[in-house]
C-alpha cells in the first residue's frame, strides 16, 4: 500500500491510537508510511544497515511522542519525514566518513533535464507530486541540483560544493534561492 | 545571538530544517526551538514546504524483520535469545541459573512476606563513590533506584537507565532521579531481558528520556548486575 491509499486522515487516526497504546495501530502505520521513510533514509545514509537503524529509531520515536502530535503541527506524514530527516541527518554527520566513502549516488547533471532519478519518476502521481515538478522546473539547473544534493541527500553546504566543483559561497546561494523560490511556489 | 529578528530566523529555520545547518549552532538553534514559538513556527512551515520533495524520493521497501526489531525495541515483543557462540556457555549458564533462582525465588516469596526482597541487585558506583542502589523486585514487577550520594542531572537532561545485552540493543529501564527514589515498573518483555543481562548502564539523555529508544546521551556508569 502507498500513502496516498491512505491518506492524511487515515494517518492521523493512526497516530491518534498509537498516543493511546495501540499496538495494532502502529503496526497498520508501518505498513501505510515505511517504504516511503525507508527510502528517505537510504537516500541520505546509503548505508542499508544504517538505514535500517534509523527506520527503528523513528518508529520507536513516532510511537512515544505520537501524544504530542497535533494536527497544529503540519500534517501527519511531514511530522513523520521530519522525524525521519533529522534522525538520518544526525546519524550521517556522525559518522561523515564513512556514509560518505559508500555513497555510490553519483549523477551530477550537465543537461537542463530534472536530473535527479527521484524527481523524474513523480509526475502523475498526485496533484502534489505535479505541483511539485512544475515549481521545480522554475529553478535554474544549478538550484536545482543543490537543493536536491542538500534535502533529498541530506549533504553539507560543503559536501554539496565539491559534488558540483563550485565555490561554496555560490552553492550556499543556489540552496537557498532554490529554496526560497520552491518555498514561494508550492504556497501558490 | 539573537534569533527573534525575522529574516534571520527565518534563514536558520530553513537551514535547520534542509539539514545544513550543523554541529553547535543547529544544537543550540535546536535549544531555541524548545522554548520559542516563532521559531517553532518557522520550522513548521519549512517542513510543511519542503515534505513534497520527501515525497519524491522512491520508497524502498524495509527487511521484513524490520517491525519485529521495532516491536522488540519498545518491549512489545521480548528480545530474540541471542545465537549461542563457541565461547557463548557462559552466558546460557547464567541465564539458566537466572531461570532457577527466579523459580526459586517465585516459589520462596510465594509465601508472601510482608516485604518483599529483591531479587536483582546493583550498585552504580561514580569512581569509588556509590550513586544509586537499584532492586529488581520481580514479584511485584518493580524497579526500585534510590540514590546513595544524589547527583543531580543537568536541567535539560535526564539519566536513563538500561540493560545491556550481548549482541543486541541495549533495553532501557526508564528514566531515573538524580536525587531520591524512582520506582519504575518491570513489564514481562523487560523481566526476560533482565533474566539475561549481566550488566546495566545509567545514560544521560535529553529530558524526559532517550528519544529514540536507544542511548543517544553518554554512557555514564556501568555496573553489574547481581541476584540477591
Amino acid at each position: 500500500m502507498t500513502l496516498d491509499d491512505t491518506g492524511q486522515a487515515g494517518l492521523e487516526q493512526l497516530l491518534h491510537a498509537c498516543a493511546s497504546g495501540d499496538s495494532a495501530a502502529l503496526k497498520q502505520l508501518y505498513r501505510n508510511t515505511a517504504a516511503q521513510l525507508f527510502g528517505v533514509l537510504r537516500r541520505i545514509l546509503v548505508r542499508d544497515d544504517l538505514a535500517q537503524d534509523a527506520l527503528q529509531d523513528v518508529y520507536v520515536s513516532i510511537w512515544r511522542n505520537a501524544k504530542d502530535y497535533r494536527a497544529s503541527r503540519g500534517a501527519p506524514f511531514t511530522w513523520m519525514v521530519s522525524i525521519a530527516r533529522y534522525r538520518a541527518i544526525d546519524i550521517k554527520r556522525s559518522r561523515r566518513r564513512e556514509v560518505q566513502y559508500a555513497d555510490p549516488i553519483d549523477y551530477v547533471p550537465e543537461s537542463d533535464e530534472l536530473a535527479d532519478p527521484d524527481l523524474s519518476s513523480i509526475a502523475g502521481r498526485d496533484a502534489d507530486a505535479k505541483r511539485l515538478k512544475e515549481c521545480i522546473e522554475q529553478l535554474t539547473v544549478q538550484q536545482r541540483n543543490a537543493v536536491c544534493l542538500a534535502y533529498m541527500n541530506g549533504l553539507t553546504h560543503e559536501e554539496v560544493a565539491g559534488r558540483l566543483d563550485a565555490p561554496l559561497g555560490t552553492v550556499k546561494s543556489w540552496v537557498r534561492r532554490g529554496l526560497e523560490s520552491l518555498k514561494g511556489c508550492i504556497q501558490r | 545571538m539573537r534569533y527573534d529578528k525575522g529574516q534571520l530566523l527565518d534563514a536558520l529555520a530553513r537551514e535547520y530544517v534542509v539539514g545544513t545547518l550543523k554541529g553547535r549552532a543547529r544544537a543550540r538553534f535546536g535549544r531555541v526551538l524548545s522554548s520559542s514559538l516563532v521559531a517553532r513556527r518557522a520550522v513548521l512551515a519549512w517542513e510543511r514546504d519542503l515534505a513534497p520533495l520527501a515525497r519524491a524520493v522512491k520508497p524502498v521497501e524495509p527487511p521484513p524483520d524490520a517491525f519485529e526489531r521495532i516491536e522488540t525495541a519498545l518491549g512489545m515483543r521480548a528480545a530474540r535469545p541471542t545465537p549461542t557462540r563457541a565461547v557463548g556457555i557462559w552466558p546460557a549458564l547464567a541465564a539458566g541459573l537466572a531461570l532457577v533462582a527466579l523459580i526459586f525465588g517465585g516459589l520462596y516469596f510465594g509465601q508472601r512476606p510482608t516485604a518483599e526482597q529483591a531479587t536483582y541487585v546493583a550498585v552504580v558506583n561514580d569512581a569509588s563513590t556509590p550513586v544509586w542502589l537499584i532492586q529488581a523486585y520481580v514479584e511485584t514487577r518493580a524497579i526500585k533506584t534510590s540514590t546513595i550520594n544524589p547527583r543531580p542531572a543537568p536541567p535539560t537532561n535526564s539519566y536513563e537507565l538500561w540493560m545491556l545485552q550481548d549482541g543486541a540493543n541495549p533495553v532501557s529501564l526508564g528514566v531515573i532521579a538524580g536525587t531520591g527514589a524512582t520506582d519504575n515498573p518491570l513489564s514481562d518483555a523487560q523481566l526476560a531481558v533482565l533474566m539475561q543481562t549481566m550488566t546495566l548502564a545509567v545514560s544521560l539523555e535529553p529530558a524526559g528520556g532517550s528519544p529514540t529508544g536507544l542511548p543517544t546521551g553518554p554512557v555514564l556508569f556501568t555496573a553489574p548486575l547481581l541476584r540477591s
